[in-house]
């Protein structure tokens, strides 16, 4: 079962999420540069939740679970961001902020695999994946 | 030798905007200081004519950067003089160039962000200054992004003073790994401003800044379409640079056209936003990203309530002076500017906190003083 834990959606609280998160990537024995790409990468996901699935909402929920599983570490960002108000979508091509807009460059150039999923429920699954190489994890042979 | 050598990327002196118009207030409020700035812009950028004259304390060192190459080369940083501090006005080169020429001298190096470098560059197209990042495959850009965090990472890990405009930013960056006893809030400063017109007919609605996609002018056009359709006496200005995206401006103006905003919305083109300050009712920011816009502490300044999205600092920076809307929202957006244009009231005790927050928390000298004792205490 991977750990998990809840955040208000606000900036303040990234630091928070970005420490717990790191524990469990060191006891996973990934290596420092892993760990410092994986808490970039959650940073920025964490920032893009609250500034635009939640439009800046501070009221709301975050939710995030890790864990080291088949040579991989795992962090799984949960939100339930409302979606924008529909006029903004008349002409997509006016409100895109920039090919891969959302960090999503970053994200990708920090994670080995990375995964949106909208969800039934409303909101997103993103989950961001990390390999941890074999000298990332000298407990293995 | 200098006393304090600025880093900016593609920005002061040639470009107007919020960190020229705080480098340039910087140099100007310590004329005994001696300044060089170093301009960093891409070897393939075409020239510009400056935007502001330096002051007789600064001179410029112009350096050009590989624009295939997301970090300088080596010896990139030879072109800058020898100064008792280095001060990056963000991270990515300039932050690496100042690292690097402190260490060459044996000094100290501050960065100070506005928008937070490692952010913007993910942003792609629209976010990075020198542009580095859009060139090549998605992979490559992924790849480019990497390498503007890593630079930031480093910088952070060095720097003797990490300082960023607004409280959001600072958690940002101490997230990123950001030393905590080493980060500083030093707000942006703005001046007093005359309080605008208070009896006047009709309803002014404004918008101040670039018309670039990450402003999100389209949400601004929408919402003054939805303005206008309950109030006849409405008129709408958008003041600002229409050439940085001028695809985006030029979608912006059709998307006007096709709303019936006719003559009621006004493009007005690069200007001097201050003097618009006193005829507006209302300023309004939907950017979908911000550190702490110039823009609203000017019209705070000026008395003007403000509406903005809550993105960075701007729900920081407003406080009670305006009001906060979600982002991409037209419906919200106009909601607000409704709001205050319907309560004379609101209206007053909006801008009077604007005026009072801005004296309070922004005052030019004692934001300015920060930054000189900050000088003082490297330099030594």
């Amino acid at each position: 079962m991977p750990d998990a834990m809840t955040i208000p959606s606000r900036v303040e609280c990234i630091d928070d999420v970005r420490r717990w998160v790191s524990a469990r990537a060191a006891e996973a024995h990934a290596s420092s540069e892993a760990v410092a790409d994986i808490e970039l990468a959650l940073t920025e996901a964490l920032a893009n939740v609250i500034e635009h699935g939640y439009g800046g909402d501070a009221s709301q929920e975050i939710r995030v679970e890790a864990e080291a599983a088949a040579g991989a570490f795992r962090v799984a960002v949960r939100d339930w961001g409302h979606a924008a108000d529909p006029d903004s979508f008349r002409r997509r091509d006016l409100d895109d902020p920039g090919e891969g807009g959302y960090g999503v460059y970053l994200i990708e150039g920090l994670m080995d695999d990375v995964q949106r999923e909208p969800q039934p429920d409303g909101g997103t699954l993103l989950t961001l994946v990390k390999r941890l190489q074999p000298q990332d994890n000298p407990g293995r042979s | 030798m200098v006393d304090a050598c600025l880093l900016v990327e593609g920005s002061y002196p040639y470009v107007t905007g919020g960190v020229s118009a705080w480098a340039d207030g910087l140099i100007r409020s310590q004329p005994d200081v001696s300044f060089a700035v170093a301009h960093l812009r891409n070897a393939d950028a075409p020239a510009r004519e400056p935007a502001y004259a330096l002051p007789a304390n600064a001179r410029l060192v112009e350096i050009a950067l590989d624009p295939e190459h997301v970090t300088p080369g080596a010896g990139a940083q030879d072109a800058l003089p020898e100064a008792g501090v280095y001060h990056a006005a963000c991270t990515g080169a300039a932050g690496e160039l100042a690292r690097r020429a402190a260490a060459t001298h044996g000094r100290s190096f501050v960065v100070t962000e506005h928008g937070v470098a490692w952010r913007e560059a993910a942003w792609g197209p629209t976010g990075c200054n020198l542009n580095r990042i859009r060139r090549g495959s998605a992979a490559e850009r992924a790849a480019r992004s990497r390498e503007v965090a890593g630079m930031a990472r480093t910088a952070y890990a060095e720097a003797a003073a990490i300082t960023s405009v607004c409280g959001p930013n600072v958690a940002l960056q101490a997230a990123a790994g950001a030393p905590r006893d080493r980060l500083r809030l030093i707000p942006n400063p703005v001046a007093a401003a005359t309080p605008p017109v208070t009896e006047r007919a009709g309803l002014l609605v404004g918008f101040v800044g670039r018309v670039v996609a990450i402003k999100d002018v389209a949400t601004f056009v929408r919402a003054c379409a939805r303005v206008a359709e309950r109030r006849a006496d409405a008129r709408f200005v958008v003041v600002g640079p229409t050439e940085h995206e001028p695809d985006y401006a030029q979608r912006c103006r059709e998307l006007a056209a096709s709303a019936g905003l006719g003559d009621r919305l006004e493009f007005t083109g690069t200007c001097d936003p201050r003097p618009h300050y006193e005829r507006l009712d209302v300023l309004v920011l939907t950017s979908l990203s911000e550190a702490q816009p110039l823009v609203a502490l000017e019209a705070m300044a000026a008395g003007v309530p403000v509406v903005a999205t809550d993105v960075g600092g701007c729900r920081e920076a407003i406080g009670d002076a305006g009001l906060i809307t979600p982002t991409r929202s037209p419906r919200a957006t106009a909601e607000a500017i409704l709001r205050i244009a319907s309560d004379r009231e609101l209206a007053a005790t909006l801008g009077r906190a604007g005026r009072r927050r801005t004296a309070l928390h922004h005052d030019p000298a004692r934001v300015h003083g920060a930054y000189r004792e900050l000088y003082e205490r490297l330099a030594a």
